[in-house]
């Protein structure tokens, strides 16, 4: 907010400007005092004054009586838990999804190993051994593992 | 009684939010009906007001501003519910405040000035209205608008006396026109 120095005389135009505040009692002390001043010596300011000071109590008139909601506190309290309840289903199925896709690689796995498929030499390797349930058999000259279900 | 929710500790927990909800649900609930003028969306919006300050309430910084905080959500949801939708349905304000005795043939001097002021209201932006309604209806200072609203305390300052100056100037034009709406009637509105 603009200062103005002690000795200033104030306008009808910034007294205007500022009577909403004015009698909203949110100015610093000297101001208000200034414009008191000012209003004591200004008819159309003060006709300016009783306009504001009409309007608030206008305002005012509106009343203060409460209004609470019928249970807002339980509606409060199911909004919350609709909204967790809507975000489960999602953490469940990605929780779900893992393992489950796990599953379903190692069945396929399983399924194609004893659909007698062709392996590679590598298998034979020592990183890549075949588990103690399945056996390698020769084909001719191709190795096929076969894995005892 | 607020004091004890304004010193409550940042982890609020649900017995403790449950408290909050009780003393400040009519405030919060009246505020809102005012600003976006209808009963039905005032009562969501309150419920969002409050479901939101829950989810959030890890954010407040300082318990002391809990009211504060508590209308900031409440304004930034009813301005923009006011946006959303391009015709709110206004309701008389006589199904609210102390007016529910009222005989509906002969409705008192004081209930339909309190209709016209709140017709008047809901003419104004949403913006300056809420920063009316912060000031001169539930108390807070230019500087608690200010914060409130997001803006300086200049600007609040500023904002509140043109929307005193537009609200007066509505005001006074409904008194005149003999075709504003009866308090006890519904009128539609366009935003």
């Amino acid at each position: 907010m603009k200062r103005y120095p002690d000795r200033y005389i104030m306008q009808c135009a910034q007294c205007e400007g500022c009577l909403s505040a004015y009698v909203d009692e949110q100015l610093p002390p000297a101001q208000m005092r200034r414009i008191g001043e000012h209003l004591q010596s200004c008819r159309s300011c003060r006709a300016a004054l009783r306009r504001q000071r009409e309007t608030r109590d206008l305002l005012g008139s509106l009343g203060d009586a409460g209004w609470a909601p019928p249970d807002l506190r339980l509606r409060v309290a199911l909004a919350l838990r609709q909204q967790d309840a809507a975000r489960r289903p999602v953490a469940r199925r990605s929780r779900l999804l893992v393992p489950a896709f796990a599953a379903v690689l190692a069945l396929s796995a399983a399924i194609s190993s004893v659909a007698v498929g062709p392996i590679s030499s590598s298998l034979q390797t020592p990183a890549f051994a075949p588990p103690s349930h399945a056996r390698v058999v020769s084909h001719g000259r191709t190795p096929i593992m076969v894995i005892q279900l | 009684m607020l004091e004890r929710f304004e010193a409550c500790d940042r982890t609020c927990d649900p017995p403790t939010f449950d408290a909050i909800v009780e003393a400040y649900q009519a405030r919060i609930a009246r505020y809102i009906f005012r600003l976006v003028g209808d009963h039905e969306l005032a009562l969501d919006l309150t419920q969002d007001t409050f479901v939101n300050a829950y989810r959030s309430f890890h954010t407040l910084r300082s318990p002391l501003a809990l009211s504060a905080w508590l209308y900031r959500i409440a304004t930034h949801l009813a301005v923009q519910a006011r946006w959303r939708g391009s015709r709110l349905k206004w309701q008389a304000l006589t199904n609210l405040e102390n007016s529910r005795s009222a005989a509906i043939d002969a409705p008192d001097a004081g209930v339909i000035d309190r209709e016209m002021v709140q017709l008047a209201l809901a003419k104004l932006p949403r913006d300056r209205a809420a920063c009316l309604l912060l000031h001169v209806k539930e108390g807070f200072s230019y500087e608690e608008v200010a914060t409130i609203m997001g803006i300086s305390p200049e600007a609040a300052r500023k904002r509140i006396a043109r929307a005193k100056t537009q609200f007066r100037a509505v005001y006074d034009a409904s008194v005149q026109d003999e075709t504003l709406p009866g308090p006890l009637h519904h009128a539609m509105r366009t935003v």
